[in-house]
């Protein structure tokens, strides 16, 4: 295998199909949007070279700064839901659920809202925070416990959508965190833990002095994955209130899309992509520097 | 023997990879001597226009053997992001639904469009007669060059739906005729414990319908269109369209929508009404599928029409009614020959009758048979004989951006986060920055 793979000519027959998928599909699509990002019209109906204008003209439209506002408190709220709440589920799950069978029911319960498809989750979201024309779960439980002053359009209030929107995001995504971390405690010499005891170590002593370091690799993952998914956010939002209301919930990647084939600016839309782009790879380059400081 | 194995992984990646590529680039495709097109409509196969534009292919098939189709479905609020990314790769459908004050949008940069120029196409082929001229002005009208580039999708007239059940039980024995009559109906609806009006706020284009309904009847049917050109020095900021914005907004205020308007969708508020949760609804005759559908209407005939009530008479009669031509149907123009054109020739004259038929509604073409038709498709259309002049809707000729837009805020006008002179402040800017 190993002279196999030694083998230059055996390595280029193994990556071709893969390499040509990856430059059709990914690499090919990013250079075409940056081209398309210097021009103004629609590809198929003509297009005019405007040079810098798109990237120049976002910092002055009211619906890209709106839109990156959300996205950048939505990032903020959902990283955190998922890397805190991933880390302190697995962490739960590993030092005090000791029964291997519940441990075992935990896991897949908390993994099961990351295989649910995005619009079902939406749809079941709806309809418990739904008021009109019937009370939703939520509302159906505050009228009856006689809280009615909380009987109100969660969905439909500008300071309520964001926060139900985030909610939805952190349970549908926190599962997959909690596997990935949970995985990665699992890795961890048991040695280290019993050394530890013997000690006298607290929880809190152990988890900062053996627990995080041991993961910070996988937890640096974790935060990429999170931070860069965030970032694209568009399918959720869409799908639960499309946006609204007014722009409470109007992404970055929606307001790119509304661009490009919505008021038929493909080079705006593009230059947004490009932004977006350039963001997500910000946050990987940045992240990698920190783990190499780390490490150092 | 390690050679050979590589060679062997080397042959058999070489033959994924062309099976791959042979996909994309379409190997297999039937012979190009026989005449093959492309539907790509808004309404699901078994409904609407595309269950007639499908039969009328299949009958002409039936005389012309080297004709075929393929249709594909695509849901109305993606239709036009769908054929803005098919025109972004220059491969528009033969046939493809759109909105109709849009067509312009599929113009080239030499300002050619992209689509079949319909009114000479049609005059040359000796079908125009066939479409009913108020249709054929509205479609003109429609498009900033005056031209006529689609087929019309139906003929929508859009006027309150009210559940007459309700209205008795509240005491009310007629229809408002003016605005003012209207909100002391539906005051009085209210304080018998019935929702007035059902608003599907999340679709957001019930909300500026309403205000554009209060602005047509105290300035005209062209307000809009003035406003938006900037015609007489009139503009969004000034007061009547403020006004039209407050009254929607002290209506939402006073509770007239019911709760969260803005979490349910148009489909919903239909339901309302016919289900007698709600008395009333701003609709268009696209509701005759459900009030003809037994099972869709459980209030039978039980629900009325009346048209938007008045606010000046002078300027804008009860027999002015916003009307459209629907979503349309474009034909593009590097996909159009010879025998698209007979096919045209031959489903033009049959659209009118056979909508008659199966679905008992006027769509704009001409009709020639006799048809009973179901209470409902019988109420409407004599609200559109009724009809001595049109006006469209509110965003009918906004930019690409500010229609989008405008819906977003009207969301926050109705939520009481934006005001009604922000609402129309917001427009007014947005126009300008477009125009």
């Amino acid at each position: 295998m190993k002279k196999v793979l030694g083998d230059k000519r055996a390595l280029f027959i193994f990556v071709f199909p893969a390499l040509i998928v990856f430059l059709m599909f990914v690499f090919f699509p990013v250079l075409r949007s940056v081209y398309y990002s210097f021009f103004k019209g629609n590809p198929g109906l003509g297009l005019t070279y405007c040079g810098i204008e798109n990237y120049t003209r976002m910092w002055f439209d009211p619906e890209f700064l709106k839109s990156l506002s959300v996205t950048l408190k939505y990032v903020i709220v959902v990283f955190l839901g998922h890397i805190i709440g991933g880390f302190s589920l697995a962490l739960f799950l590993f030092f005090l659920i000791k029964s291997k069978k519940i441990k075992d029911i935990l896991r897949t319960i908390t993994f099961l809202p990351v295989v649910l498809p995005i619009v079902a989750v939406a749809q079941i979201f709806s309809m418990m925070f739904e008021i009109t024309p019937n009370y939703g779960l939520v509302n159906a439980i505050f009228n009856s416990i006689g809280l009615k002053s909380l009987v109100q359009p969660w969905l439909g209030k500008e300071s309520s959508a964001f926060w139900i929107w985030c909610f939805m995001d952190i349970w549908r995504g926190v599962g997959f965190y909690t596997a990935i971390i949970y995985g990665a405690l699992v890795e961890i010499p048991v040695e280290l833990f019993e050394c530890a005891v013997i000690d006298g170590a607290s929880l809190s002593k152990i988890i900062s002095n053996i627990v995080i370091p041991y993961i910070r690799s996988v937890l640096l993952v974790c935060i990429t994955f999170s931070l860069v998914g965030t970032m694209r956010v568009f399918e959720s939002s869409l799908a639960l209130t499309n946006g609204g209301p007014g722009t409470a919930t109007r992404t970055l990647s929606m307001v790119m899309y509304d661009n490009a084939f919505t008021y038929m600016r493909y080079g705006y839309g593009s230059a947004i992509a490009v932004f977006l782009f350039i963001l997500c790879y910000l946050i990987g380059f940045i992240l990698r520097r920190i783990d190499s400081w780390f490490r150092d | 023997m390690k050679r050979n194995t590589i060679k062997r992984l080397g042959m058999f990646s070489v033959l994924i990879f062309l099976f791959v590529i042979s996909l994309f680039i379409g190997l297999g495709e039937g012979s190009s001597r026989t005449k093959k097109i492309t539907m790509l409509l808004c309404w699901p196969k078994d409904q609407n226009l595309s269950k007639i534009l499908t039969d009328l292919t299949e009958e002409y098939i039936k005389i012309n053997k080297n004709f075929s189709y393929e249709f594909e479905y695509v849901p109305q609020s993606d239709v036009v992001q769908k054929v803005q990314v098919l025109l972004a790769s220059d491969s528009l459908p033969d046939i493809f639904a759109y909105g109709s004050s849009r067509l312009h949008t599929l113009k080239k940069e030499n300002s050619e469009y992209a689509i079949v120029n319909l009114e000479s196409e049609l005059k040359k082929l000796g079908v125009l007669h066939w479409i009913d001229p108020k249709v054929i002005s509205m479609l003109k009208e429609l498009n900033v060059d005056k031209g006529m580039y689609a087929l019309p999708g139906g003929l929508n007239i859009e006027g309150f739906f009210y559940n007459k059940e309700l209205f008795e039980r509240a005491g009310i024995k007629k229809t408002p005729k003016t605005w003012d009559e209207l909100l002391e109906i539906c005051e009085k609806l209210k304080k018998a414990g019935i929702q007035p009006i059902a608003l599907g706020g999340k679709d957001r284009w019930p909300i500026t319908r309403l205000i554009h309904a209060y602005i047509y009847r105290s300035l005209g049917p062209d307000a809009m269109y003035k406003a938006i050109k900037g015609i007489d020095g009139v503009k969004f900021t000034d007061p009547v369209f403020v006004k039209a914005a407050k009254v929607i907004y002290d209506m939402a205020k006073n509770g007239y929508f019911g709760e969260g308007a803005n979490t349910i969708s148009n489909g919903t508020a239909e339901d309302m009404v016919l289900n007698k949760k709600a008395a009333m609804i701003y609709d268009g005759s696209w509701l005759l599928s459900k009030l003809n559908n037994p099972s869709q209407n459980p209030s039978g005939e039980n629900i009325g029409f009346f048209s938007v009530p008045l606010v000046d008479p002078k300027v804008s009669p009860i027999t002015i009614y916003p009307m459209n031509p629907g979503v349309v149907v474009a034909l593009s123009s590097k996909k159009y020959d010879s025998e698209t054109a007979k096919w045209l020739r031959y489903i033009v004259p049959k659209i009118g009758n056979k909508m008659m038929e199966v679905w008992g509604v006027y769509a704009g073409y001409r009709v020639t048979k006799e048809v009973e038709l179901p209470y409902y498709s019988k109420l409407i259309y004599d609200e559109v004989k009724k009809a001595k002049g049109y006006t469209f809707w509110f965003e009918t000729f906004f930019d690409l951006q500010t229609n989008a837009i405008c819906g977003q805020w009207a969301q926050s006008l109705m939520n009481g986060t934006m005001t009604p002179e922000e609402f129309m402040l917001n427009i007014q800017k947005s126009i300008e920055a477009n125009r």
